[in-house]
């Protein structure tokens, strides 16, 4: 069977768009208006990082033209509807990084950390360095409820090398992923108990009163300091007030309702992988449709997946079609568990270009990355699956608003050119002044 | 006074001279090296031209300028002249030096703010995981104009404190449980795995005995579990669940790993590594004792055996340790566990671990056979978490103990009174008391506890400026000023605060006497803690923190690892500290007689007969071609790139860090000597530089620059003494020594893809049939000996024996399994002939895709040259003798980097005088501790300024 045609919820989703009860995004906005708020409202840019596990089959996934023109190959076919909004990026890679990380591909997705020659490779720990995404929620997670949203097939951090997320804070921990569409909801949309806003609430002001106790001992000892210190002690005492703002602007979030989103249109009980995929993407759109988060990371399977993908008709598991050693009913496999990923996310991407906010398309401003940090062929072959960290599958879709040329297939060559280049493009038009990403050391070229 | 009536004397006596002199071509009409000498501010104390004066001074001392060409003054006239100009530079120093002495409030830096938490709380923890490094300036982390504040360094402030009083205030009244486990395998017999309670047991919890998966280690665990009374077994929450699951936990200890034997496990070369696991939830300090004895022939003189040791579930390799063959030993390790760590970085597993490696650089004897090595681990300890007492250090350091029928309040009070002053270092304001106390009540009239309320206060103590920055000036008055002495000194030699014995003398006010002061800088330099000073000073002072991430080429360098890199460093401190300890000439840090080695340090030197990771002490001796910083490992490789030396850096550096006189930028759109002089065949660097230095626009600094550098040629860029360099030449043009049958090739290959199945492969010249190297079995697959590079690409270097049969051959190179030569190399192979073969080592055959023709070859090193000055040395030996006949270059130098280090701020112009005084306390006694006595009884460090 077609997996493209068992799509059958799809009415259903758009109908989702008129289910959410409060008007969005410019009424969500807590508080009293801040300086920042008196300006015109404007879409706001964000970012989606979708992972696919262990690679996909090269030679249905590779189109051989580069340009505006090329024909989508077979396994990029769904994305016809969309793919004016859709780019395909080939060749990206981490150059820094060992050619061979095993699954510690996932991990280092978004980090880009690479080893060095320090670590042993089977202790190979991701847990090293921010990860992209959350650099982006530095900057723009404070404008919402949530900073940041990470959803996972499985629950938790994973272990090193085995990561079941993929995102990592600026100690190197990871974030731990969501894998209940009832637990995502209820966080996104169900109010708080009143216990936990109290508990919230003290937080706050426990934090608050310190900041004020710091303020007054700061001014106390302003007061016996002669000219160049005071003005060195200013620059504490500014670093305070804004902390103190950027607090208050946390607190309202906790007197402001959360958005209501009718749930009798959501499939919580899903069947099977391709269900989950499913509601997960649904839960995403109606949280960026919301504006409860403008970060999310999701992975559709982890690493050494254990998955058996019996709605392609697949009988062995995600993994272990991975490792096909060339074999050609795994490879037909593996291009249509690929097919149908890549079927579901077009539908998602579709969504998005439907809905309009602020006067423009969702999709226009939302940055939607798609692929793996892993090659499971040789080069654009379909090889024997290897765990090259060379020639990543990559997709960007949306953004048009904020500066990509999209539709387009871009091939980069001589594995010289980090995926990281793609995350400095991506921070830069999530608005951050940075040229470098851990090896990336500047924007992508042809992309912007 | 003085300056303004020396500003009479210039214009008496020495404008009319510029004027007729100097003016013709730096003024009016013309501006020769643009400089127009009326428009140089005469204001010397306040303008900014002082240095173009120096300039001026030296040029007149020199007898440079007036040039030749031009109308000269007579030499008495000269000489008066710059006398007077030097009277006049020397009396504005003067005046100067007294606005010069503030030193401004500053906030502390990472490594200060947690010195000072562990000193004034002593929680393991530490608090500055989150922070991010701090700027350097000056060569120096302490830097006040520097030190920025940011609204995410008060967030971090306030996460660390906050983390720190979760875990100081509230405690249990009985310490967590105490773990003991011991993994032994005393009985010849193997017995599976037991916990105490004789339940089954492989770390897979709830697993049946028969679903144990073989390969564990297999022996008999002791656990010796304390449990004090009336503590439960913990609970494990997963908050990712919803709702959050909870499970009991079970403790537990796992090994894997190694080989098994009768008496216990074996780790060899090339084994896989073994580790153990445990499971503990509790925070705390654990300690590890591996119980080790290392096996390899007797006869052995080669390396020491290395112990590599990785952390679970970090994974970086964490440490090195050399073992000594033959004898047992305890590898001890003492690992503080968070508990924020345990949840998030295991995952909620609450596993950690350690996993250790054994390495031997070197695995033939001297006639090329494969020799016995290995470990033999006979028992591993785990005990934890560790309490040596309770309630715990950090605890009773905040709350002591309380008196009999002490009321509430009271003990609240003294509580802050007793905790203030030493988190402000000074004395307490009563107002500022009772703040403290007011913010007490407040919380205590919301019903908290005691130790509750007092959190706020003790938090808003720990993130208030006071605590944060420290602040030398201060008041003027004599109590305060023994505080702040105290406090400077402290931050100056151990970056953290005073202890005891050090408020008690700024209490008192004796610290004010000069001979206590010099009393204490004698004992604190005995304190452990001067560590950080003898650290923290040659590392800044001479670089070395490039060490930590630079990326050596682990292809052309392959010893170069972690163990070689911490020797590296730890041999420049230990000199540093023998210096200073045993109060030896600073003259010593350039040339010395004595070296500190190690094991790995003196290998990597040549020096025989040091075996052990210790450092000691050794005479130098001739032919050692060491002594002084210069020619340390750790200058050397912090002034390469990780792949060839930088000569350039290298000078800079001997001018910046030893003479004084760091060279001046370059100036912008100078192309490096790489895009300058394309690939130059047949040169060596040190050519192509003198090539690059004929540019008229570089000569002038170069000329002074590079010749210092040329001077450590002899050295590469991991510091090994070297006589001849590898430079690339042009195929054509090179006429090779074939090889004899059997010899070693050494062959080097670039910009390799690093695929799994590259190999590299020796084929008849005229052999078209590349699938013909499996046959000739003469290849080997790059696997092993590839190193990725810092430009992503893989290199390495590989060994082949040339063919039997003599004739043309070619090595080449083949990607990913292919068959098809991406990069190929000839050479012959003949029968050795009296004239032509040499026992030399050849050149390495290079195989690189990008560059085909590239052909390596050896080249003499030139270490000779002259200074600016004309100075001529024909070695990097005389080149030292020239820089110690420059001794006050070198003390003024010195002195500066260590009054930067002592101050915090960059040095100004109104520092000369200290710097000259310093110098001339040097000149009478050379060593350190008069550096370091002149600086803290100065009037800049030790504040008598007046009342600001």
């Amino acid at each position: 069977m077609n997996p493209d045609s068992r799509i059958t919820r799809r009415s259903v989703l758009r109908g989702l768009g008129t289910a959410i009860v409060l008007p969005l995004l410019d009424s969500l906005r807590p508080g009293p208006a801040l300086a920042r708020e008196k300006e015109p409202a404007k879409a706001p840019a964000r970012m989606i990082c979708v992972y696919t596990p262990h690679g996909v089959r090269n030679s249905r996934w590779y189109p051989g033209e580069t340009g505006f023109e090329y024909s989508l190959p077979p396994t990029l076919e769904p994305l016809a509807s969309v793919r004016s909004e859709v780019s395909v990026l080939t060749g990206l890679c981490h150059p820094r990084m060992a050619a061979n990380v095993g699954h510690a591909a996932a991990g280092r997705w978004l980090t880009g950390v690479h080893e060095g020659d320090r670590i042993l490779v089977d202790f190979a720990s991701p847990n090293q360095s921010l990860s992209m995404d959350q650099l982006a929620a530095e900057k723009v997670g404070g404008e919402t409820r949530w900073r940041s949203l990470q959803l996972s097939t499985e629950a938790g951090a994973g272990v090193p090398g085995r990561s079941k997320t993929l995102s990592f804070n600026a100690r190197g921990l990871p974030l731990p992923a969501m894998n209940k569409p009832r637990a995502v909801f209820n966080r996104l949309f169900v109010p708080d108990t009143a216990k936990d806003r109290a508990a919230e609430r003290e937080r706050y002001e426990r934090h608050k009163s310190l900041l004020d106790n710091v303020l007054a001992e700061s001014k106390a000892m302003k007061r016996r300091l002669g000219e160049e210190d005071r003005r060195r002690l200013d620059a504490y005492l500014e670093s305070l007030r804004e902390v103190e703002r950027q607090l208050d602007r946390n607190q309202r979030w906790l007197d402001r309702p959360k958005p209501k989103v009718d749930a009798a249109e959501l499939a919580f009980e899903f069947q099977n992988r391709r269900g989950f995929i499913e509601i997960l993407y649904d839960l995403i759109f109606l949280a960026l449709r919301t504006d409860s988060t403008r970060i999310v990371t999701f992975m559709t399977g982890v690493e050494v997946d254990a998955y058996k993908w019996g709605e392609v008709g697949v009988n062995h598991t995600y993994h272990g079609l991975q490792h096909h050693s060339g074999d050609r009913s795994k490879l037909e496999g593996l291009a249509k568990v690929d097919r149908l990923e890549v079927g579901l996310l077009a539908r998602f991407l579709e969504r998005l270009h439907e809905t309009e906010e602020a006067g423009t398309r969702l999709l226009d401003h939302t940055m939607v990355l798609y692929g793996s940090g892993m090659n499971n062929g040789v080069g654009l072959e379909d090889g024997k699956g290897q765990h090259s960290t060379r020639k990543l599958p990559i997709l960007l879709a949306g953004g048009r608003n904020l500066g990509i040329r999209q539709g387009q297939h871009l091939r980069y060559e001589n594995d010289q050119t980090p995926l990281c280049n793609l995350h400095v493009t991506m921070l830069q038009l999530m608005g951050l002044e940075t040229e470098r990403f851990v090896d990336g050391t500047g924007t992508l070229s042809g992309l912007v | 006074m003085r300056a303004e009536s020396d500003v009479g004397d210039f214009d008496e006596h020495v404008a009319p001279f510029l004027r007729t002199h100097c003016h013709g071509c730096h003024g009016e009409t013309k501006q020769e090296g643009d400089l127009d000498l009326r428009s140089l501010d005469r204001d010397l104390v306040g303008g900014g031209d002082q240095e173009a004066w120096d300039e001026v001074i030296e040029r007149l001392a020199a007898g440079e300028m007036p040039p030749k060409r031009a109308k000269r003054p007579s030499e008495p006239e000269r000489k008066r002249v710059v006398d007077r100009l030097r009277r006049w530079m020397r009396d504005a120093e003067d005046a100067a030096s007294v606005k010069a002495r503030r030193l401004g409030i500053r906030r502390m830096n990472r490594l200060e703010y947690r010195n000072t938490l562990r000193d004034l709380i002593g929680h393991p923890f530490d608090p500055t995981e989150l922070f991010s490094p701090d700027t350097v300036s000056n060569g120096f982390d302490n830097v006040g104009s520097a030190l920025a504040v940011s609204p995410l360094h008060v967030e971090r402030f306030v996460a660390a404190t906050e983390r720190l009083l979760d875990k100081v205030i509230e405690i249990p009244e009985k310490p967590p449980l105490r773990q003991h486990w011991r993994i032994l395998n005393s009985s010849p017999a193997r017995k599976p795995l037991l916990k105490d309670n004789g339940s089954w047991h492989d770390g897979h919890r709830g697993k049946k005995k028969d679903k144990i998966k073989p390969g564990f280690l297999e022996g008999n665990v002791q656990a010796n579990i304390e449990i004090p009374n009336g503590a439960t077994p913990y609970t494990m929450v997963d908050l990712t669940e919803d709702p959050p699951k909870a499970w009991e936990g079970a403790w537990d200890i796992r090994a894997f790993g190694g080989s098994q034997i009768d008496e216990g496990v074996e780790i060899k070369n090339g084994d896989n590594a073994f580790g153990f696991k445990w499971f503990a939830y509790e925070e705390g300090i654990y300690r590890v004792r591996v119980h080790v004895s290392s096996f390899g022939p007797e006869s052995w003189t080669g390396a020491s055996p290395k112990l590599g040791i990785a952390l679970f579930p970090e994974g970086t390799l964490w440490q090195e340790r050399l073992l000594t063959l033959g004898t047992s030993e305890v590898v001890e390790l003492e690992l503080y566990r968070d508990d924020v760590d345990w949840y998030v970085k295991t995952s909620g597993n609450r596993a950690w671990g350690v996993n250790l490696f054994y390495q031997l650089t070197q695995e033939r004897d001297a006639d090329g056979k494969h020799v016995p090595f290995g470990v033999h681990i006979s028992e591993i300890e785990v005990e934890g978490p560790i309490h040596r007492e309770w309630p715990p250090l950090w605890h009773r350091r905040v709350f002591p103990a309380r008196e009999k029928d002490e009321a509430d309040d009271a003990y609240a009070e003294r509580v802050l009174q007793e905790f203030l002053p030493r988190a402000y270092r000074r004395p307490v304001r009563p107002q500022e008391l009772s703040r403290l106390l007011e913010i007490y009540r407040g919380e205590r009239a919301k019903g908290r506890s005691l130790k509750r309320a007092l959190r706020m206060p003790l938090a808003t103590i720990l993130t208030s400026p006071s605590f944060l920055y420290l602040d030398p000036d201060g008041d003027s008055d004599d109590e305060t000023r023994s505080w702040r002495l105290a406090s400077s000194l402290s931050y100056f030699l151990w970056r953290s605060l005073p202890d005891a014995r050090l408020f008690e003398l700024a209490r008192s006010g004796d610290l004010l006497r000069r001979d206590v002061l010099l009393a204490e800088v004698d004992r604190m330099l005995e304190n452990p803690k001067s560590g950080t000073f003898v650290e923290r000073f040659t590392r800044q002072w001479l670089g070395l923190d490039k060490l930590e991430d630079l990326d050596v080429d682990a292809a052309l360098y392959p010893e170069f690892d972690l163990l070689l890199r911490e020797s590296m460093l730890g041999e420049s401190t230990q000199f540093f500290r023998e210096i200073l300890r045993s109060d030896l000439s600073v003259y010593q840090l350039l040339d010395s007689d004595f070296l500190m080695l190690n094991e790995p340090i003196a290998r990597h030197y040549g020096i025989d007969g040091i075996v052990g990771g210790a450092f000691r002490k050794v005479p130098r001796r001739d032919g050692d071609r060491r002594g002084g910083v210069l020619t340390q490992a750790a200058v050397l490789t912090a002034t390469s790139n990780g792949q060839r030396t930088l000569p350039i850096k290298r000078g800079a550096f001997v001018l910046d860090r030893l003479l004084a006189d760091p060279p001046k930028p370059p100036p912008p759109d100078v192309p490096s000597v790489d895009d300058a002089t394309t690939v130059d065949r047949g040169s060596t660097l040190r050519q192509r530089l003198e090539k690059h230095r004929d540019d008229p626009s570089c000569r002038g600094c170069h000329r002074k620059i590079d010749p210092l550098g040329f001077a450590l040629e002899s050295y590469d860029a991991i510091g090994r003494w070297r006589d001849r360099e590898l430079v690339e030449t042009d195929a054509a043009k090179h006429r090779p020594v074939p090889f004899t049958p059997g010899e070693t090739i050494s062959i080097r290959f670039e910009n390799g893809l690093g695929e799994p199945n590259d190999w590299v492969a020796i084929l008849p010249a005229d052999e078209k049939d590349n699938r013909k190297f499996e046959q000739l079995d003469m290849w080997v697959h790059t696997t092993g000996t590839r190193k990725r590079l810092p430009n992503g690409v893989f290199s390495g270097t590989l060994e082949l024996v040339a063919p039997k049969e003599p004739g043309d051959y070619e090595a080449r190179l083949f990607f990913a399994g292919g068959y098809e030569t991406v990069a190929a190399q000839r050479f012959s192979v003949a029968k050795p002939d009296g004239d032509r073969s040499t026992t030399e080592p050849k050149a390495p055959l290079a195989l690189d895709p990008l560059t085909p023709s590239r052909v390596l070859t050896w080249a003499a090193v030139d270490s000779a040259g002259e200074l600016s000055d004309g100075r001529p040395f024909a070695n990097v030996d005389e080149f030292k003798a020239r820089l110690l006949e420059d001794k006050d270059a070198f003390l003024e130098g010195l002195t500066e980097k260590m009054l930067i280090y002592a101050l915090g701020r960059p040095l100004e112009f109104g520092d000369r005088r200290l710097v000259r005084e310093a110098v001339s306390e040097l000149q009478r006694r050379p060593t350190l501790k008069t550096l370091l006595r002149g600086i803290v009884t100065s009037e800049t460090f030790f504040q008598r300024g007046p009342k600001r």
